[in-house]
This record gives C-alpha cells, sequence and structure tokens, in this order.
C-alpha cells in the first residue's frame, strides 16, 4: 500500500489547495483519489 | 551528477548471484504509457500554478470580492459572512471547470487510447462529478474553517488552524475505511474462501474488504485506518488473478507498513509540512491590497492562500516522494524478515507490473525522483542489497 497519495489527496481535500497532485495521483481519475493506489 | 553517470551507477552495481537477479523483462506499453502519466501531472500542476497566479496577480480575484462588498470595507463585516461560501465556491467552480479538459483528456480519451478505459464516457463523467462534488464540499469548509479561525483570532489563528488540521488529519486517518464516497466502488466483504486464503499466506489480517470499479484493473490495496477501525481493501482484480506469491508479497510487504506505523507517519509529515506552508503564507500574503480593500481575515486571503499553498505543494513533491519511498523500502525489507525471498519478490514485482503497467527497466533519477513509489529496478536492488548484507552478517 501507498500512504502518500492518499495523504496529499486529503491535503487537497481540507485546504485551499487547487493543485497538490501527486505524479501518482492519478489525473482524471475521481476514483482513483479515495482509495490506495496500485502496488507498484 | 549526470543522468548518464547515474544510469552507470545502477547498472555497475555487483553482479546479482545466480538467477535471483535476472532482470525482469521491458514492458514497452508501460514504457510508452508511463511517461504519458508524469506528463499529464505536470501539465496539471503548471495549469493550476498557471490559474492561481492570473487570478491573484490580474486583480480577478480582487474585483470578484468587490462585486460582492462594493464599499471597499478594510475589514470583513460580519453582515457579509454570506459572501464568503459564495465567492469560495466560485473558486471552486472556476477550478473545477478550467480543469475539466485536462482530466478528460488524461483521464478518459488518452486511457482509451491504450485501450484501458472500458467504461462509456458518461460513467465517467459521473464519476468526475462525485469525485468534483466531494473535493468541492471539503475545500468549502476548510477555506470557511480557516477564515472563520482569523477573525475570531486573529492573533493565533495559525495555532487554531494547525490545531484543527492535526485531528483532521488523525481523524481521517483513523477512519479512512469509514469515509471512503459512496457512489465510486463497489465494496464488499470478503468471502469465507478469500479470507482463508489470504490468512493462509500472511498470518491475521485485518477485515478484509473487496473493492471494484470497472476501470480499475490494477492489483491495488492497502491496510487503511489505525487501531480498532483497520481494514484490509484488496482491489477485485487482485483477489481474482493475482497468484499466491504476488499475494504473500503485497500482504507482507503491508503488514511491514502496518508494523511501522506508516499511516500515522504519512499523516504526520503531510500535516507538518502543510503547516509549515500556512506559516509561509502568513509570512508572504499582504494584510491589504493596496491601500483600501483587507486581505487578512477577507475571502480574498484564500485566493492568495490558494497561490501560495499550490507553490508549497509543488515544491513538496519530491520531498513526500521521497519519504514515500523510504517507506516503501522499509515494508519491503519487513517482507524479507518474514519469510519472503528475493525469488519470490522479483516474481511478484513481475507480475505486478506488467498488470499495472510499471516501468521495469533501470530509469533515470530525474524519472523517479517524484515518485512516491521505488522503482521496481531499484526496489530489486535494494532488496538485494539487504538480503547479501543480512546474510553476509
Amino acid at each position: 500500500m501507498l500512504p502518500l497519495p492518499r495523504l496529499v489527496f486529503r491535503l487537497t481535500m481540507w485546504l485551499p489547495n487547487l493543485i497538490c497532485r501527486s505524479l501518482r495521483a492519478q489525473v482524471g481519475k475521481p476514483q482513483a483519489w479515495f482509495l490506495p493506489g496500485g502496488w507498484v | 551528477m549526470t543522468p548518464t553517470s547515474s544510469i552507470t551507477t545502477e547498472n555497475s552495481a555487483p553482479p546479482p548471484s545466480g538467477g535471483a537477479s535476472a532482470a525482469i523483462p521491458v514492458n514497452d506499453l508501460a514504457r510508452s504509457y508511463q511517461p504519458r502519466r508524469v506528463w499529464a501531472a505536470g501539465i496539471s500542476i503548471g495549469w493550476n500554478l498557471l490559474l492561481a497566479v492570473l487570478f491573484v496577480f490580474t486583480g480577478a480575484g480582487e474585483r470578484l470580492y468587490k462585486h460582492f462588498v462594493p464599499q471597499d470595507p478594510a475589514y470583513f463585516p460580519p453582515s457579509f459572512a454570506w459572501i464568503a461560501p459564495v465567492y469560495f465556491s466560485i473558486l471552486f467552480a472556476g477550478y473545477a471547470l478550467l480543469n475539466f479538459p485536462l482530466e478528460l483528456w488524461f483521464g478518459y480519451l488518452e486511457e482509451r487510447q491504450f485501450g484501458l478505459a472500458k467504461d462509456g464516457v458518461r460513467a465517467w463523467a459521473r464519476d468526475w462529478l462525485i469525485g468534483t462534488t466531494q473535493h468541492g464540499v471539503m475545500f468549502l469548509i476548510g477555506c470557511c474553517l480557516l477564515l472563520v479561525f482569523q477573525l475570531i483570532a486573529p492573533h493565533t489563528w495559525l495555532v487554531w488552524s494547525a490545531g484543527t488540521l492535526l485531528i483532521l488529519f488523525l481523524g481521517t486517518t483513523w477512519l479512512a475505511a469509514d469515509l471512503i464516497p459512496l457512489g465510486l466502488f463497489t465494496l464488499e466483504r470478503a468471502d469465507a474462501a478469500t479470507v482463508a486464503r489470504l490468512t493462509r499466506l500472511s498470518g491475521p489480517l485485518p477485515p478484509v474488504v473487496v473493492y471494484s470499479h470497472s476501470g480499475l484493473r490494477e492489483f491495488a490495496g492497502g491496510i487503511v485506518g489505525l487501531g480498532s477501525r483497520q481494514v484490509m481493501l484488496v482491489s477485485r482484480a487482485t483477489v481474482e488473478l493475482a497468484s499466491d506469491t504476488l499475494l504473500r508479497f503485497v500482504l507482507l510487504h503491508d503488514l511491514g507498513h502496518r508494523r511501522y506505523h506508516h499511516n500515522l507517519l504519512a499523516a504526520l509529515a503531510g500535516w507538518a509540512w502543510v503547516v509549515i506552508g500556512l506559516a509561509v503564507g502568513d509570512h508572504v500574503i499582504p494584510a491589504r491590497w493596496g491601500h483600501d480593500t483587507a486581505v487578512f481575515g477577507s475571502p480574498l486571503y484564500v485566493a492568495f492562500l490558494t497561490l501560495i499553498l499550490s507553490a508549497w505543494m509543488a515544491i513538496g513533491e519530491p520531498v513526500l516522494a521521497y519519504l514515500g519511498r523510504r517507506l516503501e523500502y522499509q515494508a519491503d525489507r519487513f517482507y524479507l524478515r518474514n519469510g519472503g525471498t528475493l525469488d519470490q519478490m522479483r516474481a511478484a514485482l513481475d507480475q505486478l507490473a506488467h498488470q499495472n503497467l510499471a516501468r521495469t527497466e533501470a530509469m533515470r533519477r530525474r524519472e523517479t525522483i517524484f515518485h512516491p513509489l521505488p522503482s521496481v529496478y531499484n526496489r530489486l536492488y535494494a532488496a538485494r542489497q539487504y538480503q547479501e548484507r543480512t546474510q553476509g552478517a
């Protein structure tokens, strides 16, 4: 599991931070924000 | 160090012993697909930074504010309290609309070119709407909280904000399994046979939940939540297709994350980074805009903060990604210490890379610096080093 993408997602959620996207946070994949990312 | 020499360094690593070090074959599809995802992220970050710069420095943010508060008050009057949520909503709606083309292109149209989007565009748009709406609600709440703290405690608002954020971060980390939005996934408790299979491979696990989505082909999952609220999430594709070797690797890897409290560490690291960003913003953002327009304690502050925090988080990308990679290596070592072998890890990573379209060849340092996961090549190299060290001892 990868903690960071979900962490970055949380930052995006709670703060007026509009661009905070992990490179793995999957632009255009809203469903990828809420759950653990791929294992590699 | 030049990229070339960094490659050379990695390639000149001690020759692997026996079959344990045979390289994983290069996946051409991953090689053309992954750079596009990196471009997608880079373009998205650049585009949003540009939007924030234009919004603040062309005066558009101020004009929008004065549209609601034409008298130019030097403070934010309570009678105009309704303006804040409206202003933030317009801000977010603008962000969402101007990002829509990028999201559609990189999230759907390009996925179709690679044959990865199985849904129609309406199904994608529905997901986008659900995700964006929930993002917007959280954005609104966060902005209003910051503004409220500035108004009721102008001198200590940073402390109040930091404290509230800490509670939010820890609370959402603790309850992560309960906060998964409805409507995006199918979530179901794993059946007895699946639980028995997973437990046989890894030992005791938290309650296992299988999730699926028509666009989700990846082997993905992990333990979310803290303490008694922990849940092991596993994607449907993993349960259906993964070999025992792969499952054993990812389960023990995730138990390693749990053993070393990585969820908690990541939440605290992110919280610290954001609080520093807020403090930086507090120093950089002017109290007034020109001579007459309030910035501190007014919705305009949030327009500025959007810009500052966006830049701050862009700077934080390599830092947080570096931390993320350290956590992954630590979880890999946990796997190796608890009965995993290098050969099985290679087989698992091979299968994972194939399914998830991950690149397996040695990559230049600049290609890995933003990734919160180490490359497959580097993971295997680190695992081999670790095994040689521990076996030699």
